[in-house]
């Protein structure tokens, strides 16, 4: 039988009346609260009617060596009249008492409001507007990327993804910092009433639940569309980079707490924990960027080399290569294939090089089949395909070309002034090619290609 | 914000100061105050703590010694005339109600 459960609570510091009535819930449930940590750790116990009630004390803080000569004395108060202290969150102290008929903490709610917007403004104010910021400077990247770089912004999930996540986060936010301020201004009506604080209302928990679940499934629609692509990297990444910062809390806290039992002063316990702090979460990030680059770099097929190059030991299959095009077979061949992109602009990446024996030279073809979602993402491909940089001596250019041997909508030829290049954009409704080779195409040739990579 | 705050008190504040005319510790005040008035005002201990501390903060009552987790205080003069100022305060606001209604003061 589990005795000790552990559990993420979506409360708020303000939320006193919603942690007051959750832990009575838990006890009739038989779950004591024990203590609060990264997580809220329950006790079974005998199912029993357990009156929770909260104060602030200001003077507060985790770094402390121990309670503070006004928080021992807020604690007396509370003692002496009947509650027991039960856990503390920041600068929130939970009593409880199984007497029926407790005296109230709190019997003032002007002082109350006043206390609680104090423990706002010191911790949950400052916290969430950083939040807030890193929200917004999220979005305002992802939101320049759009504008400036459309296709780019739209040639990875990764910029989907995080412009989403941060979309999310921003809400979170705001609806907590609404419901703050919503609340406070309603209790101060209230207050000026003549009575206490209003109820808080549970709907900025659905919001929270709600950002969390929409989070998870953003999380799992990522990882199962990257697993698709084969980017395997991020299926691991993404879990272990989630892991170790909930084991960097869990190490910062420990570190927290061995520097209090060591009587550390309040400024070298802050000191300690955030050197900690900042050296873990450096650590972290190097291991996964390295980690990223080592799984990455680990070798691909098995190769072997000749005076020309390194080849494949069994190249891979890909739809078209060179040899089918030529007809000749290559005795060495190099294949990769890859997929990018975005849901929203899906990319196929082919690349063989072989080489002819026939004519001692390297032959190779590489190709990129675009799919667009939408027809502005269409427009918006072939426009980036066409803004070819120009170089200190060449003027590049594509130029339209006949379509028909090629079997596709229409055709372009990069050029520059004076050489046609063997590099072409091929265009379907719904698809955009890129085909390059290092020969001059025959009739048949374009005629398989474009059968090969027709929609 | 702690002289706009303290410019009329508030029942517990009235009370608490009343309490500390002599040295008191927090958990007498609150057993004082709920057997002057007889239960009529009640004054729970975070309620307490938070006025005693504004009442330190805002210099109308010192601490005078600390016992264990006990901390005894006693009004000062500043927060003398708090007091005093609210007594007239409510001794103006008894005498209008007289004025207006023609009651008599009770003897």
């Amino acid at each position: 039988m589990i005795n000790v459960k552990y559990r993420l609570e979506p409360y708020q510091i303000y939320d006193y009346q919603g942690v007051e009535r959750h832990l009575a819930d838990m006890a009739a449930k038989g779950w004591r609260l024990e203590s609060i940590g990264l997580l809220w750790k329950y006790r079974r116990a005998a199912p029993a009617q357990v009156r929770y009630a909260v104060t602030y004390g200001q003077d507060i803080s985790q770094f402390d060596p121990a309670p503070s000569e006004a928080q021992e004395s807020l604690e007396e108060l509370c003692t002496s009249a009947g509650w027991e202290k039960t856990a503390e969150w920041g600068q929130m102290l939970i009593f409880s008492t199984e007497n029926p008929d407790p005296v109230p903490l709190e019997t003032d709610g002007a002082v109350l409001l006043d206390v609680i917007h104090r423990s706002v403004k010191g911790s949950f104010l400052p916290a969430h507007l950083l939040l807030l910021v890193v929200s917004l400077f999220g979005i305002a990247s992802s939101v320049n990327t759009l504008i400036r770089t459309p296709l780019r912004f739209f040639n990875s999930n990764v910029h989907l993804f995080s412009m989403s996540m941060y979309t999310i986060l921003l809400v979170l936010i705001l609806s907590y910092l609404g419901t703050y301020f919503l609340w406070r201004r309603r209790s101060l009506k209230s207050v000026a009433q003549g009575g206490g604080c209003v109820p808080l209302g549970s709907s900025y928990h659905r919001v929270g639940r709600g950002a969390v679940v929409l989070l998870t499934l953003l999380v799992l629609l990522f990882v199962l569309i990257e697993l698709r692509n084969s980017e395997l990297i991020y299926v691991i990444v993404l879990p272990l980079y989630i892991a170790a910062f909930f084991a960097l809390g869990l190490i910062v806290r420990g570190t927290n707490k061995l520097m209090k039992k060591r009587g550390a002063s309040k400024g070298t316990n802050m000191a300690v924990t955030l050197i900690v702090d900042c050296i873990l979460a450096f650590t972290i990030v190097l291991a996964m960027i390295f980690g990223v680059l080592h799984y990455t770099r680990t070798p691909g097929p098995e190769t072997y080399v000749t005076p020309d190059g390194v080849w494949d030991l069994n190249p891979i299959g890909l739809p078209l290569t060179a040899s089918d095009l030529t007809g000749e077979a290559y005795p060495h061949a190099r294949h990769t294939a890859s997929r990018g992109g975005s849901i929203f602009l899906p990319c196929r990446q082919y690349w063989d090089m072989s080489f002819s024996e026939k004519d001692q030279e390297i032959v190779d073809i590489a190709v990129e089949i675009w799919d667009p979602k939408f027809d502005w993402l269409y427009d918006a491909l072939l426009e980036d395909l066409f803004d070819v940089p120009n170089e200190q001596l060449f003027s590049f250019s594509y130029q339209k070309e006949d379509p028909a041997p090629w079997g596709a909508e229409q055709v372009w030829r990069k050029c520059t002034e004076r050489v046609e290049m063997d590099v072409w954009v091929l265009a379907w409704p719904g698809r955009v090619v890129c085909f390059s080779s290092t020969w001059e195409l025959d009739g048949a040739q374009k005629a398989l290609i474009g059968e090969t990579f027709a929609p | 914000m702690a002289r706009e705050k303290f410019q009329t008190l508030t029942e517990p504040m009235f009370y608490i100061l009343l309490c500390l005319r002599q040295e008191c510790c927090g958990a007498d005040i609150a057993a004082q105050i709920s057997l002057r008035t007889q239960g009529r005002v009640s004054l729970g201990p975070g309620t307490l703590y938070h006025l005693l501390e504004s009442f330190l903060l805002a210099g109308m009552i010192q601490e005078t010694r600390t016992e264990g987790r006990k901390r005894s205080y006693i009004i000062t003069p500043k927060g003398q005339t708090a007091l005093d100022a609210e007594y007239r305060r409510l001794l103006t606001l008894a005498q209008d109600y007289r004025a207006f209604t023609g009651e008599e003061e009770p003897s």
